[in-house]
Parts: C-alpha cells; sequence; structure tokens
C-alpha cells in the first residue's frame, strides 16, 4: 500500500515537472533573434557543403 | 509517460539545438529539457556539431558555455558520415541538408525535428520511405504530450 501511493506520488511530481515545462514554454526570452540563427546555420551549411561533400557525392 | 515505456528517440536539426540553447522558454528548449528529464533520447552527427560549433565561432559566442553543457549532457553522437550513407539521402533531398538527413537515417530514430520549414516540407513526403516523422519542435510536443 506505501509502496504504491509512494509510486503514484513520484508519478504525480513526475507529471508535474513535465506539466510545469509546458506552462513555461510557452513564454519568450531569447538571447539572440531565432530568425538570425537560421539564416546563420543555412549559409554555413551551404558552405560545409561546397567544401566537405559536394565534390564527392 | 510509464517507465517500461520505450524513450523516444529524437534527432534534432542544428536549427532546434541551437533555438533551445537560445531561448529557455521556446519548444525547442523544451524538448532539451524532456533529454534533461530523461524523457527521451536526442541524437545528433558529427555534422550537426560541427554546424552548430561553426555558428557559434562565427556570430553567437554566448551560445557556446550552454551548447558545451548540453554535449556534456551526454546526446547519443553518431559516427562520422561516410558518402555512401550521405548519397541516398541525397537522392530524396537533393541539397546540402542531405547530411543531416543522412545523420538521422544513420542514427534509427523515431523523429527528426527541424525549424527549417524547407527541409521539413521537402522530406516530409519520404516519411515512410527514411523511417521515422519529421516535426517541427511544436508538432513534436504535441505527439509526445498525448504519448504521456
Amino acid at each position: 500500500m506505501t509502496n504504491n501511493i509512494s509510486s503514484i506520488l513520484k508519478r504525480v511530481k513526475e507529471e508535474l515537472k513535465v506539466d510545469l515545462l509546458f506552462r513555461l514554454s510557452k513564454k519568450e526570452l531569447k538571447i539572440y533573434p531565432l530568425e538570425d540563427i537560421l539564416k546563420e546555420i543555412k549559409k554555413t551549411r551551404k558552405k560545409l557543403w561546397n567544401e566537405k561533400y559536394s565534390k564527392t557525392i | 509517460m510509464k517507465n517500461t515505456q520505450k524513450l523516444f528517440k529524437v534527432f534534432l536539426d542544428t536549427s532546434v539545438l541551437l533555438s533551445g540553447l537560445n531561448s529557455p522558454f521556446g519548444a525547442s528548449a523544451f524538448i532539451l529539457a524532456l533529454f534533461k528529464l530523461k524523457k527521451l533520447i536526442i541524437v545528433i552527427s558529427p555534422e550537426v556539431i560541427l554546424e552548430a560549433e561553426k555558428v557559434i565561432e562565427t556570430k553567437f559566442p554566448l551560445l557556446k558555455i550552454p551548447f558545451l553543457d548540453f554535449l556534456s549532457s551526454g546526446p547519443m553522437i553518431t559516427k562520422k558520415l561516410t558518402a555512401k550513407e550521405i548519397k541516398p539521402a541525397y537522392r530524396i533531398i537533393n541539397s546540402e541538408d542531405a547530411p543531416i538527413l543522412a545523420g538521422a537515417i544513420k542514427g534509427k530514430v523515431d523523429f527528426l525535428i527541424t525549424l527549417d520549414k524547407k527541409f521539413l516540407k521537402t522530406i516530409k513526403p519520404f516519411e515512410k520511405k527514411i523511417g521515422f516523422k519529421v516535426f517541427t519542435p511544436k508538432e513534436f510536443l504535441e505527439v509526445f504530450r498525448r504519448n504521456l
């Protein structure tokens, strides 16, 4: 019985953690604008492709 | 999620990884938090690491420490891709995104998560062929929540 309650409490605690994260995920707090990051990734990916893969693929 | 349930294996595109490190409260950050809570397995490839390193080095130095912290938290890292492994991915996507897709195929994942809409739209019709679903972070979280 005690084990059962403790495992339920453990499960509830874990789900509360996940729920809290879901709530927090709706807020915004960024270091850099996301668009700038995505743009830079595209640029870097293209550059790496040209340098490393384009000739062998 | 029940402890006995199999954990989702999720490949992160560089866009999701850096977005998650950049903003603690977005959907991408939530995926990283689930990983830290051991609710899912994150898979990346050496190509994602290299790309992230270069991008951080060039323009976003404040992401360096969060990136190193993420690496030290034990994501699964695939072995380096060979040209032979990139070729089939290139036949599907025909662009510089091929090494990322090839990394996800090599990692035998359940999901590939990306913020690049063009990348997502291109590979979405091939989900059956590649053997995993392709989602945005937000879409993935909906699936994750339904499976809790």
